[in-house]
């Protein structure tokens, strides 16, 4: 990132932090206009409904002009060199917006980056299937190491956490396609996590940075988790989370596979609870629901509905008893956790129940068909979970 | 872990802006020495809620010849009650203002009694048909029922879902119920859809005018106003004079609401109305028949256009970053 961007970047978490302050009362108005003094910002930035528009605008514009232009041309070379051009191209105008114009948290810079993203990335499929190599493993393999390095560079030289995701999904992706790409990709999740574990603590790098060496990492884990998961291996379901590549199962024994499956989230979870840290714990959960998945598809010992109605019973019970557990503690807080707020805002996970509960909450449709004759089939409008299940 | 902030606070605290106590305690916090799971008990209880009516959905739907009809309305129902009435225990004394919630799970124990009751009478009018051919206003009664409780215990969740089901109970009487009154059923269930996005939109303006309850107006606002967006949409496909006739009723009102959340600084709002305003300017360009190149060239000049209004009325609304 430039320096310029970083520092911006850096005097934006202060102020973001400030804000969660005040919202929690701990700091009241002037404090925090104090605060956005000592730490002014001086870049052009937009609130979050004009930056979604601005970004959906810009890409709209983007693709019709990239359309118009590559419709000038028949012939697939000339159609690549256009496309890359134009990655390129967006690339500039992405180096010009977030530099000379000191443009951040804008949408139309993002989009710039994203159009230059996917640009290079077709541009680059294209001059392959044009120099006529077959897209066998060993190609797609290389492709996939391009793109990884490609989505690295954009998160890297920009600062957008997404890419740097993306930079994870091919690289992970690319590595389980070499011979022996599991254990490959263990022993490399083994060796990279404590530097990105790291780097997303770490005072040299600006907080874009950290956010992107999380995102990471994030994505890392998963991926170990979906390739070395037994469920995966057996019924070659790791393909759902590899898309199109699945990987083969190349020298890994399925008791390794079973081992893993059952001691990866324990051992996330332990991480996260040892040194207190909220992904880890998020991440060691999630697997953990997976693991049970698994172990309920080889071993049927209850109904489904009893697993659901169980396990949804367990933890209602859990999430009570945590919040207890840490309440009773001195100060509210226990081991360094606590169950209150801390500043952070509750709307957003609010307005997230809200959605979630809209949609799949809505009560299901009685189908009287016995004695009225009528079926019903499901809600035309408004009722997502309106599925005439009952 | 907040390394720019850890740095920043003993130097708040020397300029007085914290006090010495306040900057120990935030200290704490940035470092990563203190470390919120707020979030992640909410939710532990929201996917607690999930599963359970899961659950209690299979349960019916694949046992309840084993078990019996009636023993299986009593169980739930028995839940429901237990839920709703430990609830009602815990419950602050009623307002028509926002009330603080008396406890971190108490939003989830509501929620869970509502759709385990909304689960029971659904169950009860499949097995006893006790509303007969009139079979979909069960899912008025549960609409109207959870509307009064999320009104009693103040939450919002219930109330968003009371008025997704009340989507609902339109949708199904015009499919099933009321078709000979509404000829052309595609276009009844269009026009229920606007019907209910309009009534939303009043139950809204009605809730901050009386201040009943007015911070429940945006989740009837927001529902509102995508019920008569979507609706619109879904009738910019038609062919001839009324794909265009939808085409100008879609920009006219998102123009209309762009327009009226540019005034009132509402930014979601306002985003709705012009992502409307530019569905219906491509759903238009498609129309007009102008080749590929051509229908390419207006999107591009209509996306310019747009970007270069928004980047004024930016400047004036100043929403906050």
């Amino acid at each position: 990132m430039r320096t310029d961007a970083s520092n911006a970047d850096r005097k934006q978490a202060v102020r973001e932090t400030a804000r969660d302050w005040s919202r929690a009362g701990w700091i009241d108005e002037n404090a925090f206009r104090a605060i956005e003094n000592l730490y002014p910002d001086d870049r052009v930035r937009s609130g979050p409904a004009f930056r979604i528009l601005f970004f959906a605008l810009t890409l709209g514009a983007i693709a019709g002009a990239a359309g118009i232009a590559s419709l000038m041309f028949r012939d697939q070379l000339a159609i690549a060199a256009i496309v890359l051009s134009a990655g390129l191209l967006c690339a500039g105008m992405t180096e010009y917006l977030t530099g000379p114009q000191r443009r951040r948290q804008g949408g139309i810079e993002a989009a710039f980056s994203l159009a230059a993203v996917i640009g290079v990335l077709v541009g680059l499929l294209l001059v392959t299937d044009k120099l006529g190599l077959s897209m066998d493993q060993h190609t797609l393999t290389l492709h996939l190491f391009a793109f990884a390095f490609v989505s690295g560079l954009a998160a890297w030289r920009w600062g957008y956490w997404p890419y740097a995701a993306l930079a994870a999904y091919f690289g992970s992706t690319s590595i389980f396609m070499l011979p022996a790409g599991r254990l490959l990709w263990i022993a490399a999740v083994l060796a990279a996590s404590r530097c990105l574990t790291m780097g997303s603590d770490s005072p040299t790098l600006p907080p874009s940075l950290r956010k992107s060496a999380t995102a990471f990492l994030t994505v890392c884990l998963l991926a170990l988790y979906a390739g070395v998961n037994v469920l995966g291996l057996d019924q070659g379901l790791s393909g759902l989370f590899f898309g199109l590549w699945s990987p083969s199962a190349g020298f890994f024994p399925r008791w390794m596979s079973i081992v893993m499956t059952a001691m990866l989230p324990p051992v996330i979870f332990a991480i996260g609870v040892i040194k207190r840290r909220r992904l880890f714990l998020n991440l060691g959960f999630l697997m953990a629901i997976c693991s049970f998945a698994t172990l309920r598809f080889y071993f049927h010992i209850v109904p489904p509905w009893t697993v659901f109605i169980g396990s949804g019973l367990l933890l209602f019970a859990a999430a009570a008893g945590l919040r207890r557990f840490l309440d009773s503690g001195e100060g509210g807080e226990r081991g360094g956790f606590t169950a209150a707020s801390l500043g952070e805002d509750p709307r957003k996970q609010r307005g997230m129940e809200e959605l979630v509960g809209i949609a799949t909450l809505t009560p299901g449709v009685a189908e009287p068909v016995q004695k009225s004759g009528m079926r019903g089939s499901g809600g035309e409008f408004g009722g997502g979970g309106a599925s005439g299940d009952f | 872990m907040n390394p720019d902030a850890a740095k920043a606070i003993p130097e708040f605290a020397r300029r007085g802006i914290i006090s010495r106590e306040r900057a120990s305690l935030l200290l704490r916090i940035a470092c990563g020495d203190l470390v919120t799971v707020h979030r992640e008990i909410r939710l532990l209880f929201y996917l607690g809620v999930l599963l359970t009516t899961t659950g209690v959905g299979l349960l019916v739907q694949r046992n309840y010849r084993h078990i019996g009809p009636v023993t299986i309305a009593v169980v739930i129902g028995a839940g429901a009650v237990a839920c709703l009435s430990l609830a009602a225990k815990r419950a602050q004394p009623f307002s028509w203002m926002e009330t603080p919630s008396p406890s971190l799970g108490f939003d989830y124990l509501l929620l869970l009694g509502v759709l385990l009751a909304g689960a029971d009478l659904a169950f009860i009018e499949i097995q006893f048909t006790p509303l007969g051919a009139h079979w979909p206003w069960h899912l008025l009664i549960v609409s109207v029922l959870m509307a009064c409780i999320a009104v009693r215990y103040d939450s919002r969740t219930v109330f968003s879902i009371a008025l997704s089901t009340f989507a609902a109970w339109r949708g199904l009487s015009v499919s099933f119920i009321e078709k000979p009154v509404w000829l052309a059923s595609e276009e009844s269930v269009r026009m229920n859809s606007l019907g209910c996005g309009v009534l939303f939109v009043l139950l809204g303006s009605f809730l901050v005018r009386g201040k009943k309850k007015p911070h429940f107006e945006p989740v009837a606002v927001h529902l509102g106003w995508f019920l008569i967006l979507g609706a619109l949409v879904s009738g910019i496909g038609g062919g001839g004079a009324e794909g265009i006739v939808y085409i100008a009723l879609l920009s006219t009102t998102g123009a209309f609401l762009a327009w009226r959340s540019y005034s009132g600084r509402r930014f979601g709002l306002f985003a709705f109305g012009v992502f409307a305003v530019y569905l219906a300017a491509i759903g238009l360009v498609f129309k007009a028949g102008l080749g590929f190149s051509g229908d390419l060239a207006c999107i591009m000049i209509t996306s310019v256009v747009l970007i270069a209004l928004l980047w004024k009325a930016q400047k004036k609304m100043k929403e906050p970053v």
